[in-house]
């Protein structure tokens, strides 16, 4: 262990004194201390620091992103052509040890880094947060919506009610003798599955409720929760806009808490709006009615997803929160470096850089490349298909290749809920860990170690 | 190294080659961005600020790449309700694309009406939409003068957004811009009170001003012409092609002399133009008005520093800005007591602003007539007008002189201030974009219309919460003649089918209008105008869309006025006489509570009118138990209805204050001591003084001893009927 310890230093030094790491490093800091004063966001103080959040972050990962994969594939490769490998490998040091040092060496450099900008950008983000707000709904915003870590609810669906429903109907279609029995079961799964979707329709003239359960009491009398709801209207109007009321209900007796508030929003987008959490949340259950007037559009509510509908409440701490999503970015560079030094065993620098940099874009925009080869899209006639006659075949081959073998960036990405104040749940950073962290340990040790042990690093002539 | 030189030479062959192929493409380039009106006459460098002048440079052709992407990105950060992202990136957009009209109105855009309704507190909400007309007005607009879309969006937030009632918070948006122009502007000018009778001998005849119009409606009426004839083909008719001059020969109105409009405008007029001809310099005006320069000196004891420097709306409405230090307390003292002001003591302020006021009458004599005062005054509010509104007093004049005597605390006068500079300048456009400047001009109508509904405008400030100001807004008679000349001269340019009038398309519209204009101005005791529109539709509008003759126009035009109200005094019920009865004098107290005690007395004369004729016609039909209460009684019954209805809020409650205190001494006696709880309750709800707000009418205890009781006497058959029909 002394000796990957000793290699992980000279590396950790290499990259300190590296240009490329120093001019990235520069770069990072210029924009982080720059971004508090630059970006306005929606000109809100939580909009300003949703954005200071969102692109520091971004920033950070890709800035890190980049110096990891130029400075892992330049650690080894620089070695082989400055033959100062030579000097190494004559020493008492396994090609294992040699392998783990540099990775090692390369990550401190990036925990380091890591470490820094973050507390910067936590500081900042603490400077943000203390400037005086515009509005007082503001001030709710940052604490309750953005300055925390908070669980999406979403409405408890009445299985019980839908499933008895449905197997009242079919029964009575089996004694009409309109349904045969023996299709009793595929016919109550359609049922059940159309009652869900019917659960999730507000009809004009209609009230729908819905009940959130193990909800968290607000933890001060003024505390805010999150409704944040997308409803898509059938048919939709002609300005696109639907007007909406909400009430908030008494889950016990189900009498409502206030007069309605009605909304006027447009169809198919992602809309939200505060509440005060302690008159509504009782014995951890919220009542929420749903109005659908038809005097104020002849229109039908549609909640169109699971995630429609929400009630996002406080569940943890934003610091916590901001520490798994550090952690993810980590994660994602320990497997960009091992990809660094696993391509530099065998390849060149620039080509290294070029395989490294291909997979970190191909990892970042990994839904956007399985759309674009028609995941998903298998019965889709030559016409429709991106590759034409040739799609089923191609798809075949890639996208195993692209699921499996590429980490979804997009997916294992802990800044989109931070900056919502959505918690990080422990899932998905154990999640990364796999995904990235194991995956790239697995393919700089296996394969990776198997090439370098095999390979001559000098030729020996006689 | 030969070969390598070799394809050092051959690279730079073809780099130069494909230089030269793809400077060919430049001239399809420039057309293609000409035609999609991308391209302002201005070079982009030209007034760019620092860092815009860096992107632009640094990025070069990369730009419209950028722009692309980010406008993608910006629309899905905008679907998943991520504006803050969205907008900083729209403000990117505009940073590299500043000369780019559509990335400014898609900035605005989505302020004003996007993240506005994500929000739910009125200052909220008016901050956003306000953010959208300045980012159009400060910045948008200055980098593309001459971009129709930019104005048009303007106009169309004042329009739409502020002035139409679709939003939530439409009172907010209204309150809050008529405080801005009320602080500066005060009320508009009483015609009599403050027309400069010089001003009549420069009388400005509305036929000879600048076409603002015109040349978006040629360009419709050269357009429309293969469809005019398609239309007349359907109909089987034989098309005649007529010359833009018959077509707005025959539309035209005949000339009316339009008394009392033609004064309100011209006091207006004389307003903007006193505003107009201030000097725009320090040094003009006191070479002017040498006594200005002691003034301005004078002033700054108050903390009032008067000089040229540019300002900015930050500067003009922050603690010690000239909002708060000038035009506030200005306004205490040159304006009447608010009634507001009088049944509250909320706003703690007050006196101080008073006191303040009155030290800057003290220097700048403005009661007393100073010129030189009000020359200062005149200055400074043009300087605020042009630099703080972006507003110019030439185009105020335009307005004033082409459409009539607006209001500019009115959100729509602003909606047609910022159309008619966007036609001006899309006169110069390089592009010549059809359909922004029809549907420029369409909002012009539309402003008019809102004008014509709301124009006459009661406000009164409630500083510590703008959005809960006392604003009543009615129809203003003055934007009649407007509207209606609008109707007839672009109408029939716009409408490809032709007919007479306003065209078919704009038919009913114009109709309907007409139909309530002529009801208004003859319930207004303006008869003479009343006639001459009456005529007009007698002429043009002879038949219905079916072609027949239409029965209500065959009647005097006493008869279709009051068949207007009542089906008719002929055949109507008792009970529908009542009702129509009701409805007028309803609106005689609206009018009675807004300030309009000529209207009141007009209006109520005409009911009084309707009911003697009623009561004549009928008396023979009319069964003792039927009969109607006396005309006194009505009058007293409508006015408890009316201040006996429920408010939710505090302005609603102060209109009921306006009429209180401007009702005659009968109908408050009438009705005090059955009103006093409900009076007593409202002002405990929002904090009135009671004895400011419904003061006791003098005389109650001898009203009182002689109607000890306001009930009639009993009668055997007092039981609701159907309505009796003559021949019963």
């Amino acid at each position: 262990m002394k000796r990957v310890l000793a290699i992980a230093r000279l590396t950790f030094w290499e990259g300190i004194r590296m240009r490329v790491v120093l001019v990235c490093l520069i770069v990072l800091v210029i924009l982080v201390l720059r971004m508090p004063f630059a970006l306005r966001g929606d000109e809100t103080l939580a909009g300003r620091l949703q954005n200071f959040l969102a692109y520091s972050l971004g920033a950070l990962g890709l800035l890190l992103s980049l110096t990891t994969a130029f400075f892992s594939c330049a650690t080894l490769s620089g070695e082989f052509k400055s033959r100062s490998l030579h000097l190494v490998v004559t020493k008492p040091v396994s090609r294992f040890e040699i392998l783990f040092g540099k990775w090692l060496g390369v990550n401190l450099l990036n925990i380091l880094i890591l470490a820094l900008c973050g507390a910067a950008i936590y500081g900042l983000a603490c400077f943000i947060r203390s400037r005086p707000e515009q509005f007082v709904r503001d001030r709710y915003k940052i604490r309750d919506v953005v300055w925390t870590a908070r669980h999406a609810a979403r409405p408890v669906v009445p299985e019980k009610e839908i499933a008895e429903t449905a197997a009242a109907r079919v029964n009575n279609l089996i004694q009409q003798g309109e349904l045969d029995k023996t299709r009793r079961l595929p016919a109550l799964a359609e049922e059940i599955s159309a009652g869900i979707k019917r659960w999730r329709v507000v009809q004009p003239g209609y009230v729908a409720d819905y009940r959130f359960e193990n909800l968290t009491p607000p933890e001060q009398p003024d505390t805010v929760i999150q409704v944040r709801f997308k409803v898509v209207a059938q048919p939709v109007p002609m300005d696109e806009m639907v007007t909406i009321g909400w009430v908030f209900c008494d889950p016990n007796s189900g009498a409502p808490l206030s007069p309605p508030t009605w909304t006027r929003e447009r169809s198919s987008a992602v809309h939200q709006f505060l509440v005060r959490a302690a008159p509504v949340i009782r014995n951890g259950q919220a009542l929420l009615q749903v109005l659908n007037d038809p005097a104020r559009g002849p229109t039908t509510f549609v909640f169109d997803g699971a995630d429609s509908l929400e009630i996002l409440y406080k569940v943890g701490g934003f610091e916590l929160n901001f520490v798994r999503a550090l952690l993810i970015i980590l994660l994602r560079l320990t497997l960009l470096s091992a990809l660094g030094v696993f391509f530099s065993v065998f390849v060149s620098f620039p080509v290294a850089c070029l395989c490294t940099l291909s997979f970190y874009v191909i990892c970042l925009g990994q839904p956007f490349w399985l759309e674009a080869m028609g995941a998903g899209n298998e019965g889709a006639a030559p016409q429709f298909d991106p590759f034409g006659v040739f799609g089923s075949a191609i798809r075949t081959l890639l996208v195993p290749l692209v699921r499996l073998g590429f980490p979804d960036f997009s997916y294992y990405d802990g800044v989109d809920r931070l900056i919502d104040g959505v918690y990080i749940p422990n899932g998905l950073v154990v999640g990364g860990l796999i995904h990235t962290l194991l995956y790239g340990t697995v393919l700089l040790f296996g394969p990776g170690w198997l090439i370098f042990r095999s390979r001559e690093v000098a030729e020996v002539q006689v | 190294m030969r070969k390598a030189r070799a394809i050092q030479f051959l690279a730079l062959v073809c780099c130069v080659g494909l230089l030269a192929a793809a400077a060919t493409r430049m001239g399809a380039i420039n057309a293609g961005r000409q035609k999609l009106n991308t391209m302002g006459a201005t070079s982009p460098l030209e007034n760019a600020p620092p860092q815009y002048a860096f992107f632009i440079q640094a990025l070069g052709a990369f730009r419209g790449l950028i722009v692309d992407l980010a406008f993608i990105r910006a629309e899905e950060y905008k679907e998943a309700g991520r504006f803050f992202d969205a907008m900083q990136l729209a403000r990117w957009i505009c940073t590299l694309q500043p000369h780019f009209p559509t990335v400014w109105e898609f900035a605005a855009w989505n302020l004003a009406w996007n993240i506005s309704v994500t929000t739910y507190t009125p200052e909220e909400r008016w901050n956003w939409v306000y953010n959208g007309v300045k980012l159009l007005r400060d910045q948008g607009i200055p980098f593309n003068p001459q971009a129709v879309n930019l104005y048009k969006e303007l106009a169309w937030i004042f329009n739409n957004k502020m002035g139409e009632v679709t939003d939530d918070f439409h009172y907010t948006y209204k309150c809050n811009w008529a405080w801005r122009m009320h602080v500066l502007l005060g009320s508009p000018p009483i015609p009599q009170a403050e027309l400069d009778p010089n001003a009549l001998a420069r009388e400005t005849s509305t036929e000879a001003v600048t076409d603002l119009l015109g040349p978006a409606a040629r360009k419709a009426f050269v357009q429309n012409e293969e469809k005019r004839r398609a239309e007349a083909e359907k109909r089987g008719e034989k098309y005649t092609i007529r010359s833009l001059e018959e077509v707005t020969k025959a539309g035209a109105a005949p000339v009316l002399e339009v008394t009392t409009y033609e004064v309100t405008k011209r006091a207006a007029l004389e307003r903007v133009r006193r505003l107009d001809e201030a000097p725009a310099r320090l040094a003009d005006l006191y070479r002017q008005y040498p006594d200005a320069r002691r003034m301005v000196t004078a002033l700054q004891d108050l903390d009032i520093d008067l000089n040229d420097d540019p300002l900015t709306e930050d500067d003009y409405w922050c603690d010690g800005g000239l909002a708060f230090t000038f035009f506030v307390p200005y306004r205490k003292v040159v304006d009447p007591v608010s009634m507001f002001a009088l049944v509250t003591h909320e706003d703690p302020n007050a006196d101080a602003e008073r006191v303040r006021g009155q030290k800057l009458d003290a220097i700048l004599g403005v009661r007393a007539g100073n010129p030189a005062g009000e020359a200062l005054v005149h200055w400074l509010q043009k300087k605020v007008l042009k630099e703080v509104y972006k507003l110019d007093t030439q185009y105020m004049l335009q307005v004033v002189e082409n459409f009539g005597p607006v209001d500019w605390r009115s959100v729509d006068a602003h909606s047609l201030y910022w159309v008619v500079r966007g036609l001006v300048a899309g006169g110069e456009t390089v592009s010549g974009f059809f359909n922004d400047k029809v549907n420029t001009a369409r909002i012009m109508f539309f402003s008019l219309r809102n004008l014509f509904l709301r124009n006459r405008m009661i406000f009164e400030p409630y500083p510590p919460k703008i959005y809960l100001s006392y604003l009543n807004v009615g129809r203003d008679l003055n934007f009649i003649e407007p509207m209606h000349e609008a109707y007839v001269k672009f109408g029939p340019l716009f409408d490809p089918r032709g007919g007479t009038g306003a065209g078919e398309l704009y038919r009913i519209g114009h109709l309907n209008f007409l139909s309530e204009a002529i009801r208004l101005l003859y319930i207004s005791g303006r008869e003479a105008e009343a006639d001459h529109y009456y005529k007009y539709l007698q002429q043009t509008y002879p038949t219905n869309e079916q072609g027949q003759l239409s029965p209500a126009l065959s009647k005097t035009l006493r008869d279709y006025v009051m068949g207007s109200f009542i089906e008719s005094i002929q055949t109507g019920g008792v009970r529908e006489f009542r009702l129509a009865l009701d409805g007028l004098l309803t609106r005689a107290y609206n009018d009675l509570a807004a300030g309009d005690s000529g209207q009141y007395v007009r209006i109520v004369q005409r009911c009084r009118e309707l009911y003697e004729q009623y009561m004549k016609d009928k008396r023979s039909a009319i069964m003792a138990s039927k009969a109607l209460f006396s005309f006194t009684d009505i009058q007293t019954d409508t006015f408890y209805a009316w201040l006996a209805q429920p408010v939710p809020t505090p302005m609603a409650s102060l209109h009921k204050v306006r009429l209180w205190r401007a009702a005659p001494l009968f109908l408050r006696q009438g009705v005090y001591d059955e009103l006093r709880p409900l009076f007593e309750a409202e002002c405990t709800d929002w904090g009135f003084d009671i004895a400011e707000a419904f003061p006791e009418p003098p005389g109650m205890a001898d009203y009182r001893h002689l109607h000890p009781d306001r009930r009639r006497p009993e009668r055997p058959d007092e039981v609701e009927t159907l309505p009796m029909k003559i021949g019963d």
